[in-house]
């Protein structure tokens, strides 16, 4: 299995390398090119969507380690698209108890194929007052998910006509506000909370963690290259320092991404406590590291032209959606009180 | 014996188990606390020769020398073991354990693997005389003067931090041989006993109000030759052997033991409903840092596979230099929290001995070893900066 992931990575990292490149991103965020549709039909074409499914659902089984290095490729590459609320929604939807009948697996098989994509709920605690419901996704999403009663999920269909795209920080993503009232419920999938939460968490940390990558890899090359005082930036101390601190902690945040995809995949009483947790941790780490890639690149880092800026407000985005990381937090000390009470071992490492 | 259980984890680990259970008293770290930093030192001394008497005091040696060529995979079941038992940690003998056998092995004679060895397995401490006043981060500009008579060698000179020489018979010593060569070239390794006379040892105390390092005055100390280890003026060679060997499963066991620290902390709390759980900042700060070991757990565990599958040294040099600097970062960041969640009554000067548990501003205040000891977190940085991302030196 760690082989098999290891090839996919490989594989999706090179696509990505090549047909995702930082002019292709500038072009799109620029409205020069269509990247995100192109990705769109490229992602169906090569089937990522379906590496983290069952294969009850036409999926290769790879589970939520799948889901994790498809969305950490994508967030190293910033990628454009809709992908990480579709890959987290579909996912959610394969792992429901109604997954293997109508409307559900028709939709499993019309997301994996490319014909649509899905939308989540933006924050899955906040009721907005004025009677919208904001999602991360695409305008022209099919259906979504959103916080029910309790521990439920309410899917719904979404009129596209209705969406009002907001204009978000983020350029590489899309945020949709939809009436409450334009919204036509689907079915309630009943107890699917804690798993979409653990998902959509997950997600959320390896997306961050793989921006954090793609800027510091990023940032460390140019510290390379641009000379002041007669010599490169890279080699004042002062710099080196902060660079290797960042590496330091880009580490250690990967290292939470996998605890959490193995604890899921595992169905160990710490899922949720380590997806959470990955989640608040990641995208802290990653917002430091992304705001100070910015200030390693001085006056062009403060420019659309180069590529500090989309990180920062992709990760800024990933850190305020789902839950306060606080929030998380709580919740984390809550699962973890009831472990020790249960005498549950949520710390051991296989 | 135990250690004949080792091909069968279930068995070895709860033989071990059971004979901790047997062997060490319930109560030993209140025993621990209420004593003297003297007495600590001689219960570690018991706790050794205790683990000796079942073959687990080196089970990672080779068996020629007293081990059982214990690979990595069976240390860290004996170290898990120890760390979830929470027995007493054996800081009097991090030489013995460590650089000794780090240095001998692969750079000592036959003669001094089989003279030392052996008995350091049974318990003999020893001591790493290394840094001076003006010689610490900048190591191989160190001066401590050895010069040749007959089959003798003559030192004159001073050493300093050295931990727990004190208590040690033996010293491993890097002096300079060659003043007129370059810094690194003119520097070798000795061997020198304790009770040698010319040698002064003056405790100094330290931060937390222990003496375990001092300082070494060197008078017209008399070495014998045969002491030297590998070849004159060859020192500095021989020094990265000593110092490769002070990371890896020594960081696997201190981050076991804070796992279960941590854990009994947290418990502890909530049966006593203690009042820092309803203060927002202090829950959550405890909940990163909770993660942030995990991290550093699952980072240390996968550099320890990487030794076991030969990964080359080049990389996994780089992997211990990132774990020493995210570890000992983690482990101040903690004291530092566990000191503001006790805020006053942190302040009292509890005893520490057993290092059994977090207690008030201890931990916090010895963090520092951590982020100083070992090559300093700013050397850490250097190395991780132009070795591991290859930006050019200054
Ligand atoms: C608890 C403890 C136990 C020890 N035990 C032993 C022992 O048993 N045997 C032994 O030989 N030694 C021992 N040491 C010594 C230890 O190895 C040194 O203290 C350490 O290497 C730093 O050297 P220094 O104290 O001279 O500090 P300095 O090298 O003077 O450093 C002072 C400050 O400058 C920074 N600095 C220095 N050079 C650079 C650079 N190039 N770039 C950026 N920053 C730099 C350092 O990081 C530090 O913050 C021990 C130290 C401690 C604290």
């Amino acid at each position: 299995m760690q082989d098999l992931l290891a090839e996919v990575r490989e594989s999706i990292a090179t696509v990505l390398d090549e047909q995702c490149s930082s002019l292709a991103v500038h072009g799109f965020t620029d409205g020069r090119n269509a990247l995100d549709q192109e990705l769109q039909s490229l992602v169906a074409e090569l089937g990522w969507l379906a590496i983290s499914l069952p294969e009850a659902s036409g999926g290769i089984g790879l589970g939520s380690q799948g889901l994790a290095v498809l969305n950490y490729e994508l967030g190293r590459a910033s990628a454009p698209g809709s992908f990480l609320a579709t890959s987290v929604a579909v996912e959610a939807l394969a792992r429901s108890e109604a997954a293997g009948a109508e409307p559900i697996a028709g939709l499993i098989a019309d997301v994996v194929a490319g014909s649509v994509t899905l939308a989540l709920s933006a924050s899955m605690d906040v009721q907005r007052t004025d009677g919208a419901v904001w999602l991360l996704g695409d305008a022209s999403a099919k259906s979504a998910l959103i916080a029910g009663e309790g521990d439920d999920i309410e899917l719904i269909d979404l009129d596209a006509s209705k969406a009002e795209q907001l204009r978000i920080w983020d350029d590489t993503r899309s945020v949709i506000s939809f009436p409450m009232s334009a919204c036509k419920k689907v079915m309630t999938l009943r107890g699917l909370r804690p798993t979409l939460v653990s998902l959509y968490a997950l997600a959320l940390a390896a997306d961050s963690a793989g921006a954090a990558r793609g800027t510091l890899d990023r940032t460390i090359a140019y510290m390379k290259e641009r000379e002041q005082f007669g010599r490169p930036i890279g080699s004042f101390q002062a710099l080196k320092h902060r660079a290797a601190d960042h590496q330091v902690n880009a580490k250690g945040a990967d290292e939470l991404v996998w605890q959490a995809a193995e604890q899921i995949d595992a169905s160990l009483p710490g899922a949720l406590l380590w997806s959470v947790m990955a989640k608040a941790n990641v995208t802290e780490v990653a917002a430091r590291i992304a705001g100070d890639c910015v200030q390693l690149h001085g006056g062009v880092g403060f420019t659309c032209e180069y590529d500090p800026h989309l990180f920062l407000k992709r990760v800024r985005l990933d850190e305020m959606l789902l839950l306060p990381n606080g929030a998380l937090r709580d919740e984390a000390a809550r699962a973890f009180a009831d472990a020790l009470g249960n005498d549950d071992d949520v710390l051991e490492i296989a | 014996m135990i250690i004949d259980l080792r091909h069968d984890e279930s068995a070895f680990r709860s033989a071990i188990r059971d004979w901790i259970a047997q062997t060490l008293p319930s109560d030993w770290a209140e025993v621990a606390d209420r004593g003297t930093e003297n007495e600590a030192v001689e219960y570690q001394r018991w706790w050794f020769g205790e683990l000796a008497k079942q073959g687990l005091s080196v089970p990672h040696w080779p068996s020629k020398f007293g081990g059982v060529d214990l690979g990595i995979a069976g240390q860290m079941m004996v170290a898990d073991e120890m760390a979830r038992a929470g027995t007493p940690q054996l800081s009097v003998y991090t030489v013995t354990l460590n650089h000794l056998p780090g240095t001998l092995i692969p750079c000592g004679s036959p003669e001094q693997q089989v003279r030392y060895l052996p008995p350091a397995a049974q318990g003999a401490v020893w001591c790493q005389g290394f840094s001076e006043p003006g010689a610490g981060s900048d190591l191989a500009s160190l001066r401590c003067r050895a010069v040749r008579d007959g089959d003798h060698y003559v030192i004159n000179g001073q050493k300093i931090w050295s931990s727990m020489s004190r208590f040690a018979q033996h010293c491993i010593l890097l002096v300079r041989t060659d003043p007129e060569a370059s810094k690194h070239a003119g520097i070798s390794f000795l061997i020198m006993d304790m009770d040698t006379p010319g040698l002064d040892i003056r405790p100094i105390e330290q931060i937390d109000g222990y003496a375990d390092f001092s300082e070494l005055f060197l008078t017209d100390v008399r070495i014998p030759v045969e002491n030297l280890v590998g070849e004159e003026n060859d020192g500095w060679k021989v020094a990265q052997a000593t110092l490769a060997s002070e990371r890896g499963v020594l960081a696997f066991e201190a981050g076991e033991r804070r796992r279960h620290m941590l854990e009994d902390y947290y418990r502890n709390a909530v049966a006593a409903k203690a009042a820092w759980l309803e203060d927002d900042e202090f829950r959550r700060q405890f909940m990163t840092l909770l993660a942030d070991l995990q991290a550093s757990r699952r980072l240390i565990r996968q550099l320890l596979r990487d030794h076991e599958n030969g990964e080359p040294h080049a990389s996994t040099a780089m992997a211990s230099a990132r774990i020493k600097l995210f570890q000992t970062t983690l482990i101040q960041k903690i004291g530092d929290l566990i000191a503001r969640i006790e805020g006053l009554d942190g302040h009292l000067r509890l005893s520490y001995n057993s290092q059994r548990r977090f207690v008030g501003m201890f931990d916090y205040i010895y963090s520092f070893a951590w982020t100083i000891s070992g090559g300093t977190n700013e050397i850490m940085r250097n190395v991780i900066a132009e070795r591991g991302l290859g930006l050019p030196r200054g």
